[in-house]
């Protein structure tokens, strides 16, 4: 098992969130027009949680490869807004994520395939 | 939500690993090494039947529903081109204090019919105000 470095994600932009939309057909408004996402109580549209996932995801990706993981169990605490980089931390069994308000928006256990 | 919905199969598709979805969701990504990520995350599973079949499904209020939680388990990442069999269920479902839970499972198959990943989904309904 690779022990992980500390990572902290590109600002997330809100091209991101609709080039992702696009990717899974996720057209959700509340991720897309800021006047309704706005209307539900939140600042501005938020990211998508599994897009949030994905961009964890890729920072221990780039550590151990795509073939280096076996699971990932994550929960959202959070929502993730335009402008807020992401720092990954490692904890004993996974990492925990906080946007740029100090804001824990994911936890997450993870497991590594043996031999990596 | 539906307490009875437990053990309900939601959908079922034979889907291709589109390579220019693939490399949609690696632009999404942004990174050197997001194409890599691509074939871990191409798919959310909760979303393969489609947002109003789960909602019937599990007679989910969507203006109270939350995303609360997300599992994978990889055998491996996904191969550009290949067919996948996916299959969405509703693994459990369960009250908590007000709140109600349900978990939604997507297990993805390839051709010779061997596990390629799991997709574990929870969503949280609260209680009505």
């Amino acid at each position: 098992m690779s022990a992980l470095s500390p990572r902290r994600t590109a600002p997330v932009t809100r091209v991101q969130i609709a080039r992702y939309a696009g990717a899974v057909g996720d057209f959700n408004p509340i991720h897309l027009d800021d006047a309704f996402a706005v209307a539900a109580g939140l600042p501005s549209v938020i990211a998508h949680g599994p897009l949030t996932l994905a961009l964890v995801i890729d920072t221990i990706v780039e550590q151990v490869g795509a073939d280096g993981l076996a699971s990932f169990d994550a929960r959202l605490r959070a929502p993730v807004l335009p402008g807020d980089e992401l720092t990954v931390e490692p904890t004993a069994d996974g990492v925990e994520v906080r946007r740029r308000d100090n804001t824990v928006v994911v936890t997450a256990t993870l497991i590594q395939r043996d031999g990596q | 939500m539906d307490l009875h919905s437990k053990g309900r199969v939601v959908h079922q598709a034979e889907l291709r690993v589109e390579p220019v979805k693939l490399t949609e969701l690696a632009a999404a990504i942004g990174t050197p090494h997001a194409a890599l990520t691509a074939s871990l995350v191409l798919w959310f599973g909760a979303t393969i039947g489609g947002d109003q079949r789960l909602v019937d499904a599990l007679s989910m209020d969507l203006s109270r529903a939350l995303l609360s939680g997300h599992r994978y388990d990889w055998s491996r990442p996904f191969r550009p081109g290949e067919s996948i069999q996916a299959r969405l269920s509703v693994e459990d479902v369960y009250e908590k204090g007000t709140n109600h839970f349900a978990v939604l499972l997507t297990e993805f198959h390839d051709a010779a019919g061997e596990l390629v990943q799991t997709q574990r989904t929870t969503f949280i309904e609260r209680a009505a105000a």
